[in-house]
């Protein structure tokens, strides 16, 4: 037979003080992540410009989707969203196949215990080291470098040294543009990738590589029969982050411009968001449209992370689940029509 | 002891959503401004009242110093320091040097005139202590609305002390209930500026006046243009930027961007046809932008013979000091067309309480003659007062190291009276500019004047929705 005290002991529940100490963070977050969000979504839903806070349902989707609208500009706009679209994606392949074939094979030599590669731990810090520098900096530096007329390093060397007529407008024809935005992208992130990678690799339990040693495995074979599929969790990881980052890439594409404004060849739909959003006051500026085209990046984000996941899902795992299931099935089956007879 | 912890826990959680909620407040304030503003207003003039005592005494010190009669409106400083929001300090840092008082500071936002435009929007909705702020003529209108500015009359200035200066300042100030919203103190004449060593070499010229008739229209500039790429073999360009001649050339024809909500495009087409030949002449290179870095170095490289300047670019540390050097080897003159470039205006935000200051600064430097004429001789900045302007020109008190002794202001007088632009001003007329010139810098050189024009006005109404394309 308990005691009062003891009855009263047990009533008393320590939850709400765990609940009170982690409250801040979700107070912070709904104001900070939620909110912004939740708002987001009713902007999509309210006009630009002139007509700025009126609901217009969802003038704004078929706008960007369909080229229809109230602004006598639709079809444009659709053209504009869908250039930027199309640049995005553009821009994201050209920096994250060669980021992943540059950090794979860096990762692999870096992992790699037969290389006994010297300076290891120097060539990490400078691979990395572009990682910590602001996008900011990065654009003003290849600015300068690459800027469109002689007066800048790159041009003034070819026409200076080796006899170029007329300088090459790096920054104002698409196609060099684009392919430097990949370059610096790929400088900037091929780093940090490489770290991720070297601690799957790392993560890989040894005895592994010394038995496909022992049995006469070359190299590709190792890597392509042992590394790779136990380095899929870690790839997944990589590819979904990248894609993510990738869709939403905006301060390089922003900032390598010439002039005031920002290239529109390398316009992304983060930076379109943006020129939308950031026009001067709501009764020039389009929330709007802002907000729409974020739920669409968000919509498209959603899928192709899924997409990814389930082409990268564990098919053995699968197969060995449905063969446990069909087993089971078989044996319940059997056990009703009266055991099983050995 | 329970009963410790849990208080603390409770206090550190009200602490943290406290901290929460006033941060958020920024943002969802800025909307009740608006409907807030009348009673603020009011709280403030029954502040005001309540120490009317303390402020006479302020005011009569105010009145000797500006000169003017006083108004009716009682005028405080609840917080001491005047601070006025600006892109740079070009004109605010001569202009706060010269006014004396160490209460006047400024802050920045944006880094040209054009981010300003956009980057206002969230400086001056954030809640800081901000008084004053300085628009430009290309978006003044999307900041002179009940949402960022008081009327100047909060301060006791009206129409009748703008008698004297030019018309155009007051007329695009004013918004459509007849207030007048900011107070210039500067008038935005243009003029053509150019290197008179490039000038005497390649083409012979001496004397501002025969460059004045070598560039008197745009056939002669075009003209000129041609000799002096016959001159150099292309390698000096006759102006920098194609944004510095649409400056010159829409700003003289006082064509409006938008009619009616659809865009006008006659006067761009015109304009761009006039690039198309200066580009395939190579008269002109095509990649600067007005504001690029070449754009800066141009001139005292050595490698265009002018720029398109207005009275602002002539002020000491300004355009004509960094763009062409500090040799005096520049003069200037009308040019093709009488032009405007610009111009800022000063706002009252709707945040000030330095009353009382705010309208002793505007007064000084834009009402008051003598103060004005005192700072228009030594910024070199062209004043709104028609009556200092004409002292000045008529003493010949003026002389511009900088363009090797001239008096800018005797060449702009004239300009600066023929000023109009209070029916062709709207709210898209920043945003458009950008649209046509970033597409002329892009295409130019490439395409036809036909695409050039269509690619604008796909870029210009997709980003108004507000305006529709000209039918074809």
């Amino acid at each position: 037979m308990a005691s009062a005290a003891q009855r009263r002991i047990k009533s008393i529940s320590y939850a709400k003080y765990g609940y009170m100490f982690i409250a801040p963070f979700f107070l912070v977050y709904a104001f900070f992540q939620i909110w912004p969000l939740i708002y987001t979504f009713i902007l999509s839903f309210k006009g630009n410009q002139s007509n700025c806070g009126a609901w217009v349902g969802l003038d704004n989707y078929t706008t960007i989707v369909l080229g229809q609208g109230l602004a006598p500009g639709a079809a444009n706009i659709k053209a504009e969203f869908l250039q930027a679209l199309g640049q995005t994606f553009i821009l994201w392949f050209g920096n994250f196949v060669p980021q992943i074939l540059l950090s794979l094979l860096l990762a692999v030599w870096f992992t790699d215990a037969k290389l006994k590669l010297p300076g290891k731990g120097f060539f990490k810090v400078v691979m990395y080291m572009p990682n910590i520098i602001t996008a900011a900096s990065v654009a003003a530096l290849y600015v300068n470098l690459f800027g469109d007329s002689e007066r800048y390093f790159v041009n003034s060397l070819l026409m200076h040294n080796f006899g170029m007529e007329d300088p090459i407008k790096f920054l104002s024809t698409p196609w060099p543009a684009r392919i430097l935005v990949m370059f610096i992208q790929t400088w900037l992130w091929f780093g940090n990738t490489m770290i991720m990678l070297m601690s799957g690799i790392m993560g890989i339990n040894p005895s592994l590589f010394e038995a496909a040693d022992i049995d006469g495995a070359n190299s590709s074979q190792i890597f392509f029969r042992v590394t790779l599929p136990l380095l899929q969790p870690i790839m997944v990881y990589t590819l979904v982050t990248s894609m993510i980052g990738g869709l939403q890439m905006f301060d390089i594409p922003y900032l390598l411009r010439t002039g005031a404004q920002y290239s529109k060849n390398l316009e992304t739909v983060a930076v379109f968001v943006y020129a939308n959003f950031n026009n001067g006051p709501a009764n020039v500026s389009n929330y709007g449209l802002a907000g729409a085209a974020s739920m669409i990046i968000f919509v498209i984000t959603a899928i192709l992370g899924s997409i990814t996941f389930y082409m990268n899902r564990d098919k053995d795992e699968i197969a060995k689940k449905k063969q446990r299931k069909r087993a089971e099935k078989q044996y319940k089956a059997k056990m009703k029509q009266g055991g099983l007879t050995l | 002891m329970s009963k410790l912890t849990r208080t603390l826990a409770l206090l550190a959680v009200l602490a943290m959503s406290a901290t929460a909620f006033t941060a958020c407040n920024g943002g969802s304030e800025s909307s009740n401004d608006s409907s807030s503003a009348t009673e603020s207003s009011a709280d403030e003039s029954s502040a005001d009242e309540s120490s009317a005592d303390e402020s006479s005494a302020d005011e009569s010190s105010d009145e000797e110093s500006s000169g003017e009669e006083t108004p009716s409106v009682d005028l405080t400083d609840d917080d001491p320091t005047l601070t006025i929001v600006c892109w740079n300090n070009n004109d605010l840092g001569p202009m706060m040097d010269m006014y004396g008082n160490e209460n006047v500071k400024w802050e920045q936002s944006g880094t040209d005139g054009t981010s300003a435009s956009t980057e206002y929007a969230t400086f001056l909705g954030s809640g800081k202590d901000i008084d004053l702020f300085v628009a430009e003529a290309g978006w003044i209108l999307n900041y002179i609305t009940d949402e960022y500015a008081l009327p100047v009359s909060e301060l006791g200035l009206t129409k009748d002390d703008y008698k004297d200066a030019y018309q155009y300042t007051v007329d695009v100030a004013t918004n459509e209930n007849g207030d007048l919203m900011g107070c210039s103190w500067q008038a935005a004449a243009g003029g053509w500026a150019y290197n008179t060593d490039i000038a005497k070499e390649q083409l012979g010229i001496e004397t501002p006046e025969d460059m004045q008739a070598a560039v008197a229209d745009w056939d002669k500039f075009e003209e000129t243009a041609g000799k002096l790429k016959d001159a150099t073999g292309g390698d000096v360009y006759m102006t920098c930027s194609l944004g510095g001649m649409w400056q010159c050339y829409s700003t003289a024809i006082d064509s409006a961007w938008v009619e009616d909500g659809v865009i006008n495009t006659a006067t761009a087409r015109d304009f761009a046809e006039m690039a198309k030949k200066y580009v395939d002449n190579g008269y002109v290179n095509p990649a600067i932008a007005q504001w690029d870095g070449d754009w800066f170095n141009y001139g005292v490289d050595g490698k265009c013979l002018g720029y398109f300047f207005s009275t602002w670019c002539l002020t000491q540390g300004a355009q004509l000091e960094g763009n062409c050097g500090t040799e005096g080897n520049w003069n200037i003159v009308v040019g093709p067309q009488e032009y405007f470039w610009g111009g800022s205006w000063l706002c009252v935000a709707k945040t000030i309480n330095t009353k009382a200051t705010a309208a002793d600064f505007i007064r000084y430097f834009t009402v008051n003659k003598d103060t004005m004429k005192e700072y228009a001789l030594s910024s070199g900045d062209f004043v709104n007062n028609k009556v200092a302007m004409a002292e000045i020109v008529e003493e010949k008190s003026n002389s511009n190291p900088l363009l090797g002794g001239q008096d800018q202001f005797a060449v702009l007088t004239e300009v600066a009276d023929g000023i109009n632009m209070s029916d062709s001003i709207s709210k898209y007329d920043q945003s458009l500019k950008d649209s046509f010139l970033n597409t002329l810098k892009d295409e130019i050189e490439s395409k036809d004047v036909d695409t050039v024009i269509a690619d604008f006005v796909a870029d210009a109404t997709s980003k108004n929705t507000d305006l529709s394309a000209p039918e074809a």
